[in-house]
């Protein structure tokens, strides 16, 4: 690969500059301040761009560092050849690097080429920026180098584009990302924190480990203040008991005497009550029985009265004994009475009803004669009459007929006419034919001439003759058939009247009548009237003569007459009502004298049965007996009361020692005879007292140490959850230790696996930088080593040594020497240019010498872009 | 009789080892709502006890919602009988001194105590360790009757002295004990102890973790008082299930793969978007696989109540791929390989941690 040349349009100094570039080594050889570092800074841009900073300081800011000092368009393009074809990179910088512009051209066809994008320098050398400037570029002063990723990558021709050693600074940055985020050493590391988390938890706990025995003294203080309560309790309890007692034996010996003078009272009150009872000379009724008697004793007083008031006079007696011999004793109900009154009113309507409606002795008479004429006449004479009238108006339509067919026989309508036309056309046509034949017989013109005018003429007669002979014919059936129909309609109307006129004269004789054409209708109509008035009397006749109503009437009047005539109503016509009240008023009077009777009678009865009871309750209580004792019983109620309130005075007070007595237990009541001493019970209450605040005292103590136990259960809960949480640390230390020591085993072996790849390829670099150091020293380069990241080292005073303990001029000298030996084994292939800006300017004037030879060696291989301000060097 | 067995309902649990503080928070009122509805559903069913055999409560201190809950639910139900044997997560503090015990609720304590229900005895004792030896030489039973002994802790075939929570469960045998109500183990469990007796873990109501996978619930005992025959079923009661769903990704080669196939292998297994689900990525993955747990559970985090990726897998390493790849990745891979201080495994994640450094990704 090689550079063949470069415009620069404007690059920190360098403005509208046009440079060559041949194969071999090209030296650019200019006075201090050219811009040979930009000449090789432009190179390098345009290979690969200018990253964008933020860096303010203007040597580590590229962009900075080569902005154009005269301004304009920043950049320029550069003609290279690679692969054997030429291309132009032209790019254009901006404020900002995404504004950059970048064209690459294929030079043979100036057409735009994707063979290679914006990241040229990376696609072309397969390292980066930074690798560029530590292999393929030589800065002033930077000669120094070491092989960074994508510098062992190319070394080890690992990859052509993204090999994984260019990965490895990254893999193990991760690596170590994580290791310091795990780490059980630093502070940052999780299993550090969580170590100290777990200790912490540890000891915690480790603390906690005499909760359960604290947990257990206070169980043992709860118990035994609960102990101390239940003991406490028990005592309260024998107190309160030896208070009942005291308390019960104070109330026996109040009861006692209580008893005494119930006693007392007892004994007084039965001296009064045998006072009272003194009083009865022998038994002592109840008082039921003695309210009883002084009841019988009023009662009889009251039917005495009652007795006296229903006593007969003299005239209600004699009156009791004629209605009791025709009544019997029997009381006639007011209904039955009522029911005869009423049956009796009835026969009474009955009777005067026949009356009106029975038949006078002429209608009577009337009617049987009617009857002989009518009894079985069942025409209807208004339908005679009208058929009558029919037969009238059908005899004038015959007269009228009759007239009718006498015209009609004798007009000239029936009599049959003559053809007069017919014939007279026949003769005119015949005498044309004679006319004309008799003409051309004698030749005779106007006699041809004639017949033939009267030939038509004639015909023309004949057939209107013809047509009016035709209708004539027509005319005369005609007046024939209507003679036909009137005759007919005269006979049916002469049928009609007879046939009427006889069923008239039958009727009429019938009913004792002659037959009179004029009279008929009047004759009708006396008939008419006459079968009416048959009809009424009939029909009144009917009405009153009823068998039916008879029989009933028959029975109510039999029943009525044997009804007065069991009360002597004997004689009576059973519509006699007057009779029958006139008996209600008898049983009336019947029935109150009998009543009266009847009274009296049974207060007689009840004054000896009431006499008889008081006699045997005075009796029979030893007192005397009178007929009207109701003083004598007065006084016994009297006597009774007096003896019942002692008595029941008695009983009280004998009840109030019952009463007493049961209140009273018998033990107690003798324990109180015999108590001799009691304890005091001001002192039991006292120590009542003391013993409740104890309790109280107890139940606040049990409050307290319950409390403390839910405070110890609250941290044994709390103990549980930090071992819970303790187990939970150290199941995630467990697994991410395993995690930390994969992840540290992980980078170790990947350091590992980088050095022993590097190793492979240190000894071609070795060789080369063997060479190349002979080269420019002309010195023993057996002393070099290098190791796995391919750093030089040196035998001196039989150690290995650093470059660092070298000179400058010998740093630089192995710097270039080991960046070629890296060029030289990463491009086995097409090798790229190398840039070196005065590289040797450290070197002394000896080994400048060498250098150039040196030079111009490389040159062979590779294309030399070398900057210097020295011809010398 | 009715019976129904629980135990280790561990209300007000804390609940926070998987969930952020109101998922927490949200899932321990669930396991409240659980509990209540597990006693409706005694009621609705004509249970006649519920025998809650240890470890109702979680904490030390009990919540006041949790202690009012329990409690309401106590007496709400006056009809059933309510035997709680304490575990040993429990202790006194869900009754203080003052309180009023409801009378359907009854207790046990460190000595042997029995409760008669006609021709069925239940007996209980608190273990601890001075009485978890010597407790099953204590037990007197009534072999005429069914009887049911309630206890909380692991069953151990032979006697562990001064321990608390285990049980000497051969000392159970031939004591006329027909159903051994236990509590401890999360897992539903149920074996025949001898000819007459059969013990049984009702396990957890609702599964709080991923150690507590699968159905959850209690036991429902069904025993006839003339015959002391009887039925047992378990009753799947949780509201919500956890899964630990291991997914071997030996054949993808990147996330996205992953994701494919955790998707089948959920879709496979039926989980719902109510449930809890823990992926475990299992097998060996190539050494160069492209794989991020986090975009592989973002595809999840929405669809389920809780979902969480574990990464269990394997790294293969083709040593044919890299003996002649004459790149640094070649000989880092060469070179971890043929150091011998580290174990297939570590080599593995270690030639991983290495290659995805280079390759410039996240480790």
């Amino acid at each position: 690969m090689k550079i063949l040349s470069c415009h620069i349009e404007n690059f920190g100094k360098l403005s509208d500059c046009n440079i060559d570039f041949s194969d071999g080594i090209n030296v650019i050889c200019k006075e201090n301040g050219w811009g040979k570092s930009t000449l090789a800074g432009f190179i390098c841009a345009m290979f690969y761009g200018m990253k964008k900073t933020k860096v303010q300081n203007v040597r580590d800011n590229e962009r900075k560092l080569y902005d154009p000092w005269q301004g304009g368009s920043y950049g320029g393009s550069l003609e290279f050849e690679t692969a054997g074809k030429t291309y132009v990179v032209t790019r254009v910088f901006k404020a900002k690097e995404a504004e950059d512009v970048f064209e690459l051209r294929d030079k043979n066809t100036n057409l735009l080429s994707n063979d290679f994008s914006a990241k040229l320098g990376e696609e072309l050398f397969k390292i980066d920026k930074e690798s560029f400037a530590r292999s393929i570029f030589i800065g002033q002063n930077e000669c120094e180098t070491f092989a960074t990723d994508d510098i062992n990558a190319k070394i080890g021709n690992l990859t052509d584009d993204t090999g994984d050693m260019n990965n490895f600074e990254n893999a193990t940055n991760r690596l170590d990302v994580k290791i310091n985020r795990l780490h059980n050493k630093k502070k940052t590391g999780s299993l550090k924190r969580r170590s100290e988390e777990i200790t912490e938890y540890k000891k915690k706990i480790k603390d906690s480990e005499s909760l359960t025995d604290s947990m257990e003294s206070t169980k043992a203080l709860l118990d035994g203040a609960i102990k101390k309560r239940e003991e406490d309790r028990k005592k309260l309890e024998e107190q309160r008991a030896l208070q009942i007692k005291i308390t019960k034996l104070q109330e026996s010996l109040a009861k006692k005497e209580n008893i005494d003078r119930a006693k007392n009272e007892v004994k007084a009150k039965e001296e009064i009550f045998d006072e009272a009872k003194a009083m009865f000379p022998g038994d002592i009724p109840a008082q039921k029985e003695i309210e009883d008697t002084i009841r019988i004793c009023e009662e009889m007083g009251d039917a005495i009265t009652r007795r006296d008031m229903n006593l007969f006079s003299t005239k209600e007696e004699d009156e009791y004994e004629k209605l009791d011999r025709r009544f019997d004793g029997e009381i006639i109900s007011d209904e039955t009475l009522d029911s005869y009154i009423e049956k009796s009113k009835y026969l009474k309507g009955v009777y005067e009803t026949r009356e009106k409606q029975k038949l006078t002795e002429e209608e009577t008479k009337k009617l049987n004669a009617l009857r002989n004429i009518y009894e079985n006449d069942n025409e209807n004479v208004l339908d005679m009459i009208a058929e009558w009238e029919r037969r009238n108006d059908k005899k004038n339509e015959a007269t009228n007929l009759s007239q009718n067919i006498r015209l009609m026989e004798n007009s000239k309508e029936l009599k049959p006419k003559f053809p007069t036309l017919l014939a007279l056309g026949v003769l005119v046509m015949l005498g044309g034919v004679i006319g004309a034949v008799a003409g051309s017989a004698l030749d005779i013109k106007g006699l041809i001439y004639a017949g033939t005018l009267f030939l038509p003429i004639g015909a023309v007669l004949a057939f209107i003759g013809f047509h009016a002979m035709r209708r004539d014919k027509i005319s005369l059936a005609e007046a024939t058939r209507k003679l036909d129909d009137l005759k007919a309609h005269e006979k049916e109307a002469n049928d009609m009247v007879a046939t009427a006129e006889k069923n008239v004269r039958d009727y009429l004789t019938s009913k004792n009548r002659f037959y009179d054409e004029y009279r008929v209708v009047p004759f009708l109509q006396e008939i008419a009237i006459e079968r009416r008035e048959y009809k009424l009397l009939k029909e009144k006749e009917e009405r009153f003569a009823k068998p039916e109503e008879d029989k009933d009437i028959e029975s109510i009047e039999s029943d009525v007459t044997q009804f007065m005539e069991k009360y002597a109503l004997y004689d009576c016509s059973p519509d006699d009502t007057e009779a029958l009240f006139n008996l209600r008023s008898d049983v009336t009077n019947y029935a109150h004298l009998k009543k009266k009777k009847d009274v009296y009678d049974k207060e007689k009865n009840n004054i000896l049965t009431l006499r008889r009871e008081t006699d045997e309750f005075l009796s029979g209580y030893g007192f005397e007996t009178e007929e009207l004792p109701h003083a004598t019983l007065k006084k016994i109620k009297e006597i009774y009361t007096d003896y019942k309130t002692k008595e029941q005075s008695l009983d009280e007070a004998k009840e109030r020692l019952k009463e007493i007595e049961s209140t009273v237990d018998a033990d107690a009541l003798r324990e109180a005879g015999e108590a001799e001493e009691l304890a005091d019970i001001d002192s039991v209450n006292s120590e009542i007292k003391i013993l409740e605040e104890n309790v109280d005292a107890d139940k606040e103590e049990i409050a307290i140490y319950e409390n403390r136990m839910d405070d110890w259960r609250e941290k044994m809960d709390e103990l549980e959850a930090d071992k819970e949480h303790l187990d939970r640390l150290n199941e995630t230390q467990e697994k991410e230790k395993k995690e930390f020591d994969r992840v540290c085993a992980a980078s170790q072996l990947l350091k590992q696996a980088k050095e022993n790849l590097t190793l492979k390829y240190a000894k071609p670099i070795l060789t080369s930088f063997k060479d190349y150091y002979g080269m420019i020293s002309r010195e023993d380069a057996s002393v070099f080593h290098i190791d796995a990241d391919t750093k030089i080292t040196y035998d001196e005073k039989g150690m290995q040594r650093n470059t660092e303990t070298m000179s400058r001029g010998y740093q630089d000298m192995m710097g270039i020497c080991l960046r070629l030996a890296y060029i030289d084994v990463m491009y086995k292939d097409e090798k790229p240019l190398i840039i070196m800006d005065d590289p040797f300017v450290n070197l002394d004037d000896e080994k400048n010498v060498t250098a150039k030879e040196f030079l111009r060696k490389i040159s062979e291989k590779y294309q030399i872009i070398y900057l210097t301000c020295s011809e010398t060097r | 009789m009715r019976f129904l067995h629980c135990a280790d309902l561990h209300l007000d649990s804390k609940l926070t080892a998987n969930l952020d503080s109101k998922r927490a928070r949200e899932r321990k009122t669930e396991l409240l709502n659980t509990f209540v509805k597990m006693v409706d559903y005694a009621a609705r069913e004509n249970v006649d006890v519920v025998l809650i055999a240890g470890d109702l409560f979680d904490t030390n201190k009990i919540s006041v919602t949790a202690k009012s809950t329990v409690r309401a639910a106590v007496e709400n139900h006056p009809d059933i009988k309510f035997l709680y044997l304490k575990g040993n997560h429990d202790n006194n503090d869900f009754i203080s001194e003052e309180d009023e015990i409801p009378e359907n609720l009854l207790m046990f304590d460190n000595t042997w105590k029995a409760y008669h229900f006609g021709n069925i005895d239940v007996y209980g004792i608190e273990l601890d360790k001075d009485n978890s030896s010597v407790a099953s030489d204590a037990l007197v039973c009534d072999s005429s009757k069914f009887n049911i002994v309630m206890l909380h802790g692991q069953v151990e075939k032979s006697a562990v002295k001064d321990k608390a929570e285990r049980i000497n469960i051969s000392g159970y045998k031939n004591k006329g004990v027909d159903y051994l109500a236990l509590g401890h183990i999360h897992a539903y469990k149920k074996e025949a102890l001898d000819a007459r007796t059969t013990y049984c873990y009702p396990g957890c109501l609702e599964g709080r973790g991923f150690d507590e996978c699968g159905e959850h619930g209690f036991v429902i005992v069904d025993v006839d008082e003339n015959t002391g025959n009887y039925t047992h079923r378990f009753i799947p009661f949780a509201k919500r299930h956890l899964y630990e769903l291991r997914v071997d990704v030996s054949d993808c080669n990147d996330s996205i793969s992953m994701q494919n196939r955790v998707e089948e292998c959920i879709k496979d297994a039926g989980i719902k978007s109510d449930d809890l689900i823990k992926i475990v990525l299992v097998g060996e993955v190539d050494v160069e696989c492209e794989k991020d747990e986090n975009l592989i559970l973002s595809k999840f985090e929405d669809s389920f109540y809780f979902a969480k990726i574990v990464d269990e897998t394997g790294v293969r390493v083709d040593i044919e791929d890299y003996l002649l790849d004459e790149s640094l990745k070649g000989e880092f891979v060469r070179t971890v390989l043929s150091d011998e201080s580290m174990d297939e495994t570590e080599r593995g994640e270690v030639i991983r941690i290495g290659l995805k450094a280079l390759a410039g990704e996240e480790i």
